[in-house]
Order: C-alpha cells, then structure tokens, then sequence
C-alpha cells in the first residue's frame, strides 16, 4: 500500500524503522538514580545471553542466505533453528531487534 | 516481478522465505539497509509521478520498476564511516532514511507491511482502534500521575507493561522486563511514574494466550499454553515452559480482526490475546512485524508458504 504520513505522532525515525545492527557498539550509559529513573524501568534485568541463539555465519550474497564457512546454508543444516529455542529474550512480540517500533533508534546511530 | 526482502543478515525466517519464493520460481532480491552506503546504492529519478531507476547490492541489480512486492522484516540501520562526527552522522543518517526509505515508501508495491503503516500503530492507537472494531480490550490507563496509577490499582489486580519496546541497552549490556502484576510494594513507591508516561492494565483472567498471525485474508490462531508461574503472566519470560496448539477462533473475534487490520491498513500482524475461563477474548496488542516462524515450528501451520503466496501473488495495489 502507499499510505500518506499523516499521523502527527509519528516521527521521522519511525518512519521508516530500523533495527539494531550486530555490529553496534554496546551503551555504557549507567542507570539514573531511584525517582529520575522513570518508574517502568526498574525491573529491567540483563538478557541472557543469546549468543547461542546466533549460529556463527557468512552471509551469502550469492544465495542470499545465511552460510557456514564452507558456503553451506545454515537453513538447510539445521544449523539455524527456527524454534522457540531460538527465540531470544529480545524476541517475541516485537520482533529481533528491541528498535523495530516505536522511538528507540536514534538516527545518529552510532557506526562500528 | 521480483519479492525484494528487506532483512537483517541473520533471519531464519528471511531464510525460509528466499528458498519458499525459490521454489515458486518467483525472482527475489533480499538487502539488509546496513549495507548502506558502502555495499547498497540507489539511483533514481522521478518520471511520471514515478520513482523509476536501480538498487544495486552485491551481486543483486535491482529495477524498482520491476517490483511486485517487498517484505519490510526489521533491516537493519545504515552503517556510516565512524570518522563522521555525531551531527553528520546525524545527517547522514536523516537523509538516507528519507532519500533510501522514502523511495522504496512511496513505490506502488504491496507492502508487507508498509513502514508507515507499521509506525502509526502505537499502542494506545491499536486498543482503541480494537475497541472500536468490536474486540474486548483490557481497561487501561496511560498516565505520568502517581495519584491515578494508585486509583487505578484500587480497582482490581493489575499489570504493568511497556508502551514500546520492552528492552533497553545501558550498562554495556541489553537489559528487558516483561508484563508484571502489580503488588503492594509497587504502590508504595512509585517515584519515577512522573518521569515519563506508563501503561497499566487491569489483569484479566486467563486460561491461556493466543497469538494470531494475520496474512492477508488469512488468519491463523495459536493457543499458548504456560507451564511456569513466569509464563502465565508473560509468556516471553519462559518460552521452554510453553506448548502451542492451533485453535480455531470465534466468528466475532475473526471479523473484529479482520476490520482492525483493514482499519489499521496492516496486511501482515501478529495479534496477541488472552482467552479467559469461558473461552471469552480479549485484545492485548498487535504486533505488525512480531515473530512466527517458531509457531510454525512447534505447529506445522503454514505461515512461510502462505506469506510467500502473498508476496508472490497478490495483485498490486
């Protein structure tokens, strides 16, 4: 479809939303204290790690999939698994990335 | 007509989807927007009311004019030289979101879904717009008002989620809170409300969630059974404790989704509920570019296939 942008709430980084690259430097930004903190925040805790989750890959832009080192794609060798035991923390109801709506990538997103 | 993809590098499902169109014999062409500006480049000139000219990618060499479809998947953000400073990264960045993505926005292709589509459907947007389709939707305040939130949780048992994404990155790391019940405690301190706005929802009775996946006229609904405390209230917190069966859902629920997802302008959602001791619905949220290739996987439902149906097939709008 080719809707027209007319929702006034909608800003220009939502507009068409990106998401975190693998390759972005991690925040060193540490929590305000109790009160400047906004209130929904306090129960966040570190993912898990997910690099598990992740098989390590090469992408291939010949078969535009991912492949392992010997050019085999990850699909096809179980080696990418498409189950819930895949699912990251950061998955579920808003998709791979924690940015893919709403206002939480900045557009001067730092490069690697 | 080629399906272009735009993806991350690694996505199963994005996987799955080049092979299903491959085996339709369908052209396709996947580019993640990282690669902009070093490995992506865009020429095009506008002819006609138009935005006519190429994409080229590695190995890929793409007619805009030859597109039927495009699969918008969570690509990923443009990767700028690290010399830039912060105000031409910036810049740069602005312009490429308009220039790269307005481009690709305003080809008559079916989108799935289209990025401004996709944007407007912000929560408080999505309930009432839910409510209005005839969906039961939980009460819910939006508040910075400590007061309010106390008034509120006076009313009955409630929970507390986010409005947008429910992870942040701090501390070096990426940290996420899930769907919580509010307790005692939380009502004695709740410095910080004022900061910002924050959703509270009265609890409703569940016996299980169901995730719904809608592509195009197509609805398939999944009951999500928890096995753990954790899972009840917020099935993300434990997906090893959780079994899924696909259901058939209720006519009224089938058409208040349907007329939500043509109201919102959505082609592809992922709609989540919670089904109550009678069998009763109620709308949580939708999530347009939420997750379901591990359905699929515990299910056998054919979402890859009937997406790529869609994307191969449908008409252009």
């Amino acid at each position: 479809m080719t809707a027209s942008v007319d929702d006034p709430v909608v800003s220009g980084s939502e507009q068409f939303a990106l998401s975190r690259s693998r390759h972005c430097p991690p925040c060193p930004d540490l929590p305000s204290p109790v009160g400047l903190r906004p209130w929904g925040l306090r129960w966040m805790r570190r993912c898990e790690d997910t690099a598990g989750a992740m098989a390590h890959f090469v992408y291939s832009h010949e078969q535009q999939l991912a492949v392992d080192e010997q050019g085999r794609p990850l699909i096809l060798t179980g080696m990418a698994d498409p189950t819930a035991n895949s699912v990251t923390d950061s998955d579920g109801d808003e998709g791979r990335s924690e940015d893919w709506t709403y206002d939480f990538v900045p557009d001067n997103f730092p490069s690697a | 007509m080629t399906v272009l993809i735009l993806a991350a590098e690694w996505d199963v499902s994005a996987d799955q989807m080049v092979l299903a169109l491959r085996e339709r014999e369908t052209p396709v062409c996947r580019v993640d927007t990282g690669w902009f500006p070093t490995h992506l480049h865009i020429e095009a000139q506008l002819r006609a009311g138009q935005w006519k000219g190429r994409l080229r990618a590695p190995g890929r060499d793409l007619d805009l004019e030859g597109l039927r479809s495009i699969w918008y998947r969570s690509p990923t953000a443009f990767q700028f030289a690290p010399e830039l400073s912060a105000a031409e990264r910036h810049h740069a960045f602005l312009e490429a979101k308009y220039g790269l993505g307005g481009v690709l926005a305003s080809l008559p292709v079916l989108w799935v879904n289209h990025p401004a589509r996709v944007a407007a459907a912000t929560k408080p947007v999505q309930l009432a717009t839910a409510a209005r389709c005839g969906l039961t939707v939980p009460d819910t305040l939006i508040t910075n008002e400590p007061a309010a939130v106390r008034r509120f949780a006076m009313g009955g048992a409630t929970v507390t989620k986010m409005l947008g994404a429910n992870h942040i990155a701090e501390e070096g790391t990426r940290k996420i809170t899930f769907t919580r019940l509010f307790d005692h405690d939380d009502l004695a301190d709740l410095r910080g409300v004022d900061i910002t706005t924050h959703q509270f929802q009265r609890w409703v009775p569940k016996r299980y969630d169901a995730r719904v996946i809608a592509i195009g006229d197509r609805l398939f609904a999944f009951a999500i059974h928890a096995g753990s405390a954790a899972s009840y209230v917020d099935f993300r917190c434990d997906y090893t404790a959780l079994s899924y069966e696909l259901i058939d859902l209720p006519v009224q629920v089938t058409e208040g989704i349907k007329q939500f997802l043509s109201t919102m302008g959505l082609v592809y959602a992922a709609l989540d509920f919670v089904v109550g001791p009678e069998g009763e619905y109620t709308f949580l949220e939708c999530n347009a570019g939420g997750q379901f290739g591990w359905l699929e996987a515990h299910t056998g439902a054919a979402l890859i296939d009937t997406l790529a149906d869609l994307l191969a097939t449908r008409a252009l709008r």
